[in-house]
């Protein structure tokens, strides 16, 4: 468990935390849709991006090199938007 | 009188990657010809496992990491040791990545190869010694269609592939003249636990498709182990430097 320095709180209960994660996330996105750092909100349409079955590979290895977790390849295809691979990853992979 | 084309009676074999797969189906299939095996790998109790399914005889087990290239020849001498003198090797131990260009980074690239290619190297260059193996002796390894027929995703694993082929040739030219036959092996998707652990990187309908493109379906280990045994044996004691594709005809295409 972490704690954020000064606090009693876990650092897990805190929007920063919250908010380090997605970015964490946001930014094996866009790695993989090789798009400059911070372009990505999370409202954009995958297919608008580019998605295709080299990026859909691209996207399960990374998160499994990052987080250690192999996404089901039958999850990550019904995904539309890039909030849709975030709340997969975030339903899926747990600290 | 033994009326069997492929007979390994009196044969010593190591097969490394005998915890599953295709390892331990040769291992299977060596003890059913009448060989004895050393099998090999990193899970003892898979091992043991292996040697349970074997038709009894001296077999025995040897634990070796294959990452760790640079004890492979004392492995071996060890080994010799222990058993005696070999007289053949197949190289079973492999491992596979399917990852796109774009995420691969030399830390993958490294692994593949020391796997795939630079253990390989010092393995032949381990069993060639004259203390290790017998007079007349025959290798192994395996390679895949992948080195053969372009697939996206793939492409470090496909090197890695490639280079077993030409490894093989090379060796063969320089290995023949003290009686060591080595020849490769290419299959397509054969339904191990490797393949289980790829496909949890595809899509059901990805799977379908890559079935499709087999004509004869996906390959059992059985079917590439027969193919092992076959080179190992003297039946095949004029193949040297051969590449054998078996792929349920996938590379037709």
């Amino acid at each position: 468990m972490v704690f954020q320095s000064g606090s009693n709180i876990p650092l897990e209960n805190t929007s920063l935390f919250m908010e380090t994660k997605r970015n964490r996330c946001l930014t094996i996105i866009e790695n993989v849709f090789e798009l400059d750092s911070g372009c990505l909100i999370g409202n954009e349409e995958l297919e608008a991006l580019g998605w295709d079955s080299v990026t859909f590979m691209s996207f399960i290895a990374s998160v499994d090199s990052h987080f250690g977790v192999v996404l089901a390849p039958a999850e990550v295809v019904r995904c539309e938007t890039v909030d849709d691979l975030i709340s997969l990853l975030e339903s899926t992979h747990q600290e | 009188m033994n009326t069997n084309v492929i007979d390994l009676t009196g044969k010593q074999i190591l097969v490394t990657g005998a915890s599953s797969g295709i390892g331990r189906e040769t291992a299977k299939l060596v003890s059913r010809l009448g060989g004895s095996v050393i099998v090999s790998g990193r899970n003892e109790a898979e091992l043991a496992k292996t040697i349970s399914m074997m038709e009894p005889g001296p077999h025995s087990i040897s634990i070796f990491d294959l990452n760790q290239i640079d004890e492979i020849a004392d492995w071996l001498a060890d080994l010799n040791q222990k058993v005696g003198k070999l007289d053949g090797l197949a190289n079973l131990a492999g491992v596979y990545a399917a990852k796109p260009l774009r995420v691969v980074d030399s830390k993958l690239a490294h692994e593949l190869f020391n796997l795939n290619v630079l253990s390989t190297i010092a393995l032949v260059r381990g069993f060639r010694h004259r203390k290790i193996r017998n007079e007349t002796s025959s290798i192994v390894l395996i390679a895949s269609v992948a080195a053969l027929i372009g697939e996206a995703g793939i492409s470090t694993y496909s090197a890695t592939k490639g280079a077993i082929i030409s490894l093989t040739k090379s060796l063969a030219a320089e290995l023949a003249n003290e009686s060591i036959r080595i020849n490769c092996i290419s299959p397509s998707l054969v339904k191990t636990e490797l393949f289980d652990r790829m496909n949890s990187f595809f899509t059901d309908e990805q799977i379908k498709r890559v079935e499709k493109s087999h004509p004869l379906g996906l390959g059992q280990p059985v079917d590439v182990a027969n193919l092992i045994v076959f080179l190992l044996s003297s039946a095949s004691k004029w193949m040297t430097g051969s590449n054998l594709t078996i792929d349920g005809g996938y590379s037709l295409r």
